[in-house]
């Protein structure tokens, strides 16, 4: 069955600077969706408001058509990774795992680097390592939706090969919103694709729309 | 779900529990030592809640003073939290509740603890 996600008039000004003007969107399960903008152009705003953890204005977030208030409080529904660390340093990867419903031996297939120190504390990797592990943490944990700010960043080529296979592999169960810079690495897994440009979003249908928007030179 | 959200909940706590901690156990060996250089038979003894109020005080400060820590410096983990479907609020509301809870209970068995050696004066 696909579920659908979508957000509607979403207004977000802070103060006297406008963010975010009339913005509409649609994500399905099944598909990778990509959001693309300049810095601060509001992208990471726009997913915490999907999130439930961003006032805007005005917004309307519904799932298959239903208005849902505050959508973090399911996250059978939905689940975001900020651009932020978010883990707790002390906390262990056996215990990070089994809170999010997640599969270690699965990770540790993936990337069997992880597999020589498997259940350290989470602050004693390395930053690239830690984006690895909250990325995989979010993408594989049982949830409807999951967002990702800017998943490729701060990981090396290598990983971010691996991580594009396993995007791949997981959006026949899911809808994957994705918001990088690196935007050939998000070409490559994205069915959809918005721009946000002048507060609005705009549907991007051909790689060369990018250029005319002015998001490339 | 709920036995997932009070796991969250200790973990939560397991991040910040020294400082609350070290308040209680110096509060309820500050209390113990008061009270027993003051009172000389347990007679005179009408329970620590005689001398508990500076505490409780020194209590709520500092437990202030770790509220504004965690706003300030632990907003990024909240996003952890929030993906287990708790919120902010809840989560330091229930943690503090937690802290004053475990803070009575040892001003308890201090009670308890200075009530016997008074007793066996």
């Amino acid at each position: 069955m696909m579920n659908w996600l979508e957000v509607d008039s979403m207004n977000l000004e802070f103060g006297e600077k406008r963010v975010l003007s009339d913005i509409y969107m649609r994500f399905e399960t099944g598909k990778v969706s990509g959001i693309l903008g300049r810095n601060g152009s509001g992208k990471s705003c726009l997913l915490r408001i999907i999130f439930g953890t961003l006032q805007a204005r005005y917004s309307n977030v519904r799932f298959n058509g239903k208005a849902v208030f505050r959508p973090f409080r399911n996250p059978e529904k939905i689940r975001y990774m900020p651009q932020v660390s978010f883990i707790p340093k002390y906390l262990r990867l056996k215990n990070i795992f089994e809170l999010y419903g997640c599969s270690l031996p699965e990770l540790l297939n993936d990337f069997p680097e992880f597999a020589r120190e498997p259940n350290l504390p989470f602050g004693h990797y390395s930053f690239g390592h830690k984006r690895l592990i909250e990325t995989w943490v979010i993408l594989k944990s049982p949830s409807e939706f999951v967002m990702l700010d800017e998943p490729f960043s701060y990981i090396m080529p290598l990983h971010v090969e691996k991580l594009k296979q396993v995007i791949k592999n997981e959006k026949s169960g899911k809808g994957i919103i994705i918001t990088d810079h690196l935007y050939r690495d998000l070409l490559d897994v994205t069915d959809d694709l918005y721009l946000i440009a002048d507060y609005a979003s705009l549907t991007i249908r051909d790689p060369g729309d990018l250029r005319k928007y002015g998001y490339l030179a | 779900m709920l036995r997932r959200r009070l796991r969250a909940i200790l973990i939560f706590y397991r991040g910040f529990w020294v400082p609350p901690g070290l308040v209680t156990l110096f509060s309820c060996l500050a209390i113990f030592y008061i009270s027993q250089s003051q009172i000389r038979d347990h007679k005179e003894f009408y329970g620590i809640l005689m001398f508990t109020a500076p505490f409780f005080w020194i209590k709520t400060f500092t437990n202030l003073i770790m509220l504004l820590y965690l706003i300030k410096l632990k907003a990024h983990e909240m996003y952890f939290y929030a993906n287990l479907g708790m919120r902010k609020r809840e989560l330091l509301i229930t943690v503090f509740l937690i802290d004053y809870l475990l803070f009575f209970s040892a001003l308890f068995l201090t009670n308890l603890c200075l009530k016997l050696t008074l007793v066996s004066r």
